[in-house]
């Protein structure tokens, strides 16, 4: 076979011309097409059809060998001498460093070529040309070898077939190579010609590998080698030229196209054309056929100078034919941009929704699809779309064009009927347009949003350090993909907080309602602010979002800090001495009472099982708790590991005389469970100051509105300590301040009685309006203070909008009041970018997930936004 | 054929198990002065020619001294030296030529008790392959030749696929085996009975003086003759840009034996021998000379 192949080279240059003048020495080429072998350090890139592997497909090698070939023999036609490294693609034939060094030393070459294509090696994609010689950029080792790099590249640059993302590179190996400790290219080191090594484009992008599996497109980078060679040397009278150019659809977008492209490789290439040259009497003079490999690159060799006319043809496409003129010792291009027959007028052969009255309504977020039968105008059908009643969306095209997708930027109207139309404006490539108006309808759920029923950590909570859970409830079974992604806790400096996920629990198919618990695996420091941040494409199974990013900022605290002032009620946590009965006609339903080593003080926790229908109220009674007395001065804490379960949990406490029926302790706001982890919570209730109490029992009664019925809450350290004697003294600092009334409204508005110590201004038992009003009076004393608005709360949503998602370009924040600024942050919580504006420039940025901190005048909010490009 | 093939390499098997190689010596040369490559014992194995990374440059290390004596400072220099049986130093200089842009190349000689270096063959275009003998030195040229005798005893060279053998002054051109892109590192054995050569794609071969093949050793590089039995050898592998393994090899000439005298990831390459020594060096410049002993 290599007799065969050498052979058919000395054949193909035996009639060749000399060029060189008479008694002038030949130059002598050494050619060493890199590679060899299909083997392990051969490059081959996997391109349908081929499978990996395939020494047909696209190898390095074969390409290599092939440009080597086609430059051995311009050369030799051009009288040159040449040598090559190897003339099969075998691995005995693909030689050592060292031995190509010696074999190009041995022959006495002049110059000698490396021939080779790139590949990036990272998933970004480039083409370009680079060129290689020894030594340090600026200082060739071996003199004239940075010229001869020059006269190549620029030979290589004119190939206007390929699409090039930047001109061509110029650099010394040791500069270009700075680890390899001056050890540069193999077949360079100790190498006497003036040499270098070309990387001729990119075989890794993909538009370019097709390309390189064409013959002609390998000869022509062999001629344009040859053509580098004659510049080095100054030889300008060979007197043949070449012609060669690209065939692409004059607007299809690429077919196979699931890969990196860019400029006019978008566009689907012409296969199969037939390209014809005509003298200009229009007499044919040579024929060239682009292949089936998704190139549509044809080559017109050794041509005397003059003008010529191409013509490309090709049965699906309008025929073309262009004038040409030839020049001798260049390359000249000319690509076609040909026009699609397009025969028949456009016809909508698919769409969806589906839908047609009594049909189930469809989700509020769906796509309209809208499949023709030839690839549309998309500008002209685009305008042609309208959509009533009248919804924001981006359009996007599939299919080569074939294929229309309507997307709204938010989710439609509920309960509402759509109806899009496709006027007689709508045309296909060919300019023809619909013969008749195209319409669909269909109704929307009456779901729009995804619903947040509940989420802990809550604005402004208070949380302890250790073993924090999130729970996020929806109205909807959540969609159980990228949970993590959607859902991010970040520390001050916004690094990401990790999760225990093999312990996360989330909702199963059938559950009236979705959520997600996920324990937090990293202990976070007491004190320090933390954000909680759920994405807006947060979704349900339906696909339905969030309205909007929720970002919940809240406090570590440690919720077992010594009270130096309380005093333990013992034998509180012994599990044994307890007994539980049900207080109500609701009924228990398995409920355990044990001991757990989850606890903030001692060897154990009490910990309570329970299952809690709708009602359910139970007693917990112990001796060790009617043992302990109480004073009516005293007030009673409790350090509670809350469930989320929106359980009540009260205290009945009797006085010491009899005078007085149980009363519950722990009012119902202040003993609600509504939290995960543990908790320092202190009863509030209206006591008689000058009695005494003892405990009767630990009262559970389950909330009648909550889905969870089953939980497991933890008690640890009953205490007693002296109540605040001060009135208005809210948070039992010894002193009324603006910051008691602040405690309240948190209460009465959120919640949060974090800070209360002594709520119950006017002892009636309970913290409502007029504890707010007794406390201003205190302050002020002004009897004419206006009532709280309660009815005002407001949900803990941000009120920032900030899109699109994912972004390409910009970040838009938007918000009714004035925004300051915006900082982007990675997910590590790096500081990526700020800007002055509402927006952020991302054009240039990395793909991936980031969190744009947005500050308005009185707020900053956290959003979790994409950046795809 | 498949017959022979088992048989050969149970012969092969049995020798080889017989035979044992230790390295007696090991001494770093040149520690901390300079990096070197292309090292080029003399017969008597007590000086060594080297040069740097581009073979730019020649120079002559005295191992007993440790004394360094600059021969050339021109391009090309140390790629190729050779020590003739006269004891001088030959070597080729190249030179791109401003006008044409072409290679043109020198030969020259280096006589050590005169210090002094001479033009034996001038410049010209094309190849110039040395040609050691055993009783004298040549330089052949595409245009025009040197030789320090008519008659040398055996020398050999390689041109292309051809292995080119003068003995007692005729010369007659081989292709013992096919090898498409060529020939090199040929070199005649101490008793001048064989000829030792590098086939690109085949491997290492040894023949006899009319180029009859006696072994192929394998695809190793760089052949230079240990003793008249033994061949040492680089084994080297790459990723198409940068040596990925190189090793240091010694073989039978018969074929029979091999034995690694360095570690594939030692990186030690270029092996000259003479004087019952062997000289590489490594992919940075490190050389090394060692002794074996191989028993039986």
């Amino acid at each position: 076979m290599k007799k065969i192949l050498y052979s058919l080279a000395i054949m193909m240059v035996a009639v060749a011309a000399t060029n060189i003048a008479r008694g002038q020495v030949k130059p002598h080429v050494y050619i060493n097409p890199g590679h060899g072998g299909h083997d392990s350090d051969d490059r081959n890139v996997v391109i349908y059809p081929f499978a990996a592997g395939d020494t047909a497909g696209y190898w390095e090698s074969n390409s290599n060998l092939k440009k080597g070939f086609a430059l051995n023999n311009c050369l030799r036609a051009k009288g040159y001498t040449t040598s090559m490294s190897r003339v099969a693609n075998t691995t005995a034939n693909d030689l050592a460093l060292s031995t190509i060094v010696a074999l190009c030393n041995s022959s006495g070459a002049d110059i000698f070529y490396s021939i080779h294509s790139n590949a990036t090696g990272v998933p970004s994609r480039r083409n370009h040309i680079l060129a290689l010689y020894r030594g340090p950029t600026g200082s060739p080792v071996v003199a004239n070898s940075d010229l001869l790099s020059l006269k190549l590249v620029e030979r290589l640059q004119v190939n206007s077939a390929a699409v090039w993302t930047s001109s061509y590179q110029i650099a010394g190996d040791f500069t270009f190579y700075p680890d390899w400790n001056n050890a540069g290219l193999g077949v360079l080191r100790g190498n006497h010609a003036v040499s270098m090594l070309s990387e001729g484009s990119f075989h890794d992008y993909i538009p370019e590998t097709y390309r390189l599996m064409n013959d002609n497109y390998c000869w022509m980078e062999g001629w344009n080698f040859s053509l580098g060679a004659d510049d080095y040397f100054g030889f300008t009278d060979f007197g043949k030229g070449a012609l060669a150019g690209n065939l692409r659809d004059n607007r299809m977008p690429r077919v196979r196209n699931d890969f990196i492209m860019f400029g006019d490789d978008n566009r689907e290439p012409v296969s199969n054309a037939t390209v014809i040259l005509y003298d200009m009497n229009d007499v044919a003079l040579d024929t060239c056929y682009t292949d089936d490999l998704y190139n549509g690159i044809y080559a017109f060799k050794m041509l005397d100078p003059g003008t010529y006319k191409v013509k490309a043809e090709q049965e699906h496409y309008y025929s073309q034919t262009k004038e040409v003129t030839i020049e001798a010792n260049k390359s000249t291009y000319c690509n076609f941009d040909l026009a699609r027959v397009l025969e028949t007028p456009p016809e909508v052969t698919n769409y969806s929704p589906v839908w047609s009255e009594g049909d189930a309504p469809v989700k509020a977020n769906t796509p309209v699809v809208i499949e023709f039968n030839w690839d549309m105008n998309t500008e002209a059908t685009e305008a042609a779309f309208h959509i009533e009643p009248a919804v924001e969306g981006s359009f996007r095209w599939e299919d080569s064009n074939y294929r229309m997708i309507f997307e709204p930027s938010d989710a439609y109207d509920v309960n509402t009927l759509y109806t899009v139309t496709l006027s007689t404006e709508a045309e296909h490539g060919g300019g023809m347009k619909l013969q008749e108006p195209f319409q669909l309808q269909f109704m929307t759920t009456y779901r729009k949003y995804l619903e947040v029923i509940d989420l802990f950590p809550r604005q402004g909570d208070k949380v302890h350090y250790k073993s924090a859970t999130i729970e996020l409830r929806t109205d909807s079974m959540l969609n159980n993909s990228y949970y993590y992604d959607k859902i991010v806790l970040t520390d001050k400096d916004g690094n990401a907080l990790t999760y225990n996920r093999r312990s996360t629990k989330s909702g199963k198919a059938g559950d009236p309602f979705g959520f997600i618990r996920i324990p937090v695996a990293s202990t976070m420091v007491p004190g320090e602010e933390y954000t909680l941040t759920i994405a807006k494409e947060m979704d349900d199974t339906a696909g339905i979002h969030l309205p909007e990013t929720i970002v919940h900022k809240f406090t570590a605290i440690d919720a077992g800090e010594e009270k130096p002032d309380a005093t333990v009620i013992e034998g509180f946590e012994d599990a044994s001495t307890f007994s539980m009965v049900a207080a109500s006609a609701n009924g228990a339903e398995s409920t355990v009472l044990s001991n757990s080593t989850d606890r903030l003080f001692g060897s154990k926790s009490l910990q309570i099982k329970y299952n809690c229908p709708t009602g359910g109220d139970y007693a917990i009674t112990s001796p060790a708790l009617e043992n302990a007395v109480i004073s009516g001065n005293d007030e009673l804490s409790i350090h509670i590991n809350g469930d989320m379960s929106n359980t009540y949990l009260s205290m009945e406490l009797v006085s010491t005389d009899g005078s007085e029926n149980p009363t519950l302790y722990f009012g119902k706001n202040l003993g609600k469970i509504d939290y995960h982890g543990w908790r320092y919570v202190t009863g509030e209730g209206a006591l008689n100051r000058s009695k005494s109490y003892k405990i009767v029992a630990l009262r559970l009664m389950s909330d009648t509105d909550e889905p969870i019925k089953s939980a497991t809450i933890k008690l640890d350290n009953l205490l007693k300590s002296k109540k605040s004697s001060v009135v208005g003294d809210v948070t039992g600092d010894g002193k009324v301040t603006s910051v008691d009334i602040t405690a309240l409204y948190n209460y009465l508005l959120n919640d949060d009685m974090s800070a209360i110590v002594n709520g119950d201004q006017d002892g009636d038992g309970k913290i409502t309006a007029v504890d707010v009003t007794v406390v201003y009076n205190i302050l002020l004393g002004n009897d004419e203070m206006p009532a709280p608005q309660f009815e005002q709360a407001t949900p803990q949503l941000s009120q920032v909008k900030v899109g699109p998602v994912p972004s390409s370009d910009y970040i838009v924040a938007s918000t009714s009041g004035y925004i300051q600024g915006v900082e982007l942050y990675d997910m590590s919580g790096n500081l990526v970018a700020r800007n002055g504006g509402n927006y952020m420039n991302v054009g240039s940025m990395r793909d991936g997930q980031y969190i744009l901190k947005v500050y308005t005048t009185t707020t900053a909010t956290s959003h979790h936004v994409i950046v795809k490009h | 054929m498949r017959r022979t093939l088992l048989s050969l390499m149970g012969t092969w098997m049995l020798i080889a198990s017989a035979q044992q190689v230790t390295v007696t010596s090991s001494t770093t040369l040149l520690r901390g002065m300079e990096p070197a490559f292309y090292p080029s014992l003399n017969h008597a194995g007590d000086k060594l020619l080297y040069s740097d990374a581009d073979a730019h440059g020649l120079k002559m290390l005295n191992i007993a001294t440790q004394e360094v004596t600059a021969i050339s400072e021109m391009n090309g220099a140390g790629y190729d030296a050779k020590w003739g049986s006269d004891g001088k130093v030959y070597y080729v200089t190249s030179e791109v030529n401003p006008s044409n842009r072409l290679v043109y190349r020198t030969g020259r000689r280096y006589d050590l008790a005169s210090q002094s270096n001479e033009v034996v063959l001038e410049a010209q275009h094309g190849a110039v392959h040395l040609a050691t003998g055993t009783q004298g030195m040549a330089m052949k040229g595409d245009k025009h030749s040197y030789a320090t005798s008519p008659k040398r005893g055996v020398s050999v060279y390689t041109t292309g696929s051809q292995l080119v053998v003068t003995s007692d002054g005729k010369e007659n051109r081989y292709t013992p085996v096919e090898s498409y892109a060529g020939y090199l590192w040929s070199s005649v054995s101490p008793q001048g009975d064989k000829i030792a050569f590098f086939a690109a794609g085949r491997g290492i071969v040894v023949t006899d003086l009319s180029g009859n093949v006696l072994a192929e050793l394998g695809n190793y590089e760089m052949p230079c003759w240990y003793n008249n039995d033994y061949i040492v050898a680089q084994n080297a592998s790459d990723d198409g840009y940068q040596y990925t393994s190189s090793q240091i090899l010694l073989l039978k000439a018969d074929g029979t034996f091999r034995h690694e005298l360095t570690p594939k990831s030692s990186m030690t390459m270029q092996p000259s021998c003479g004087g019952g020594k062997i000289v590489y060096t490594t992919i940075d410049g490190n050389l090394t000379m060692i002794t074996v002993d191989i028993n039986p």
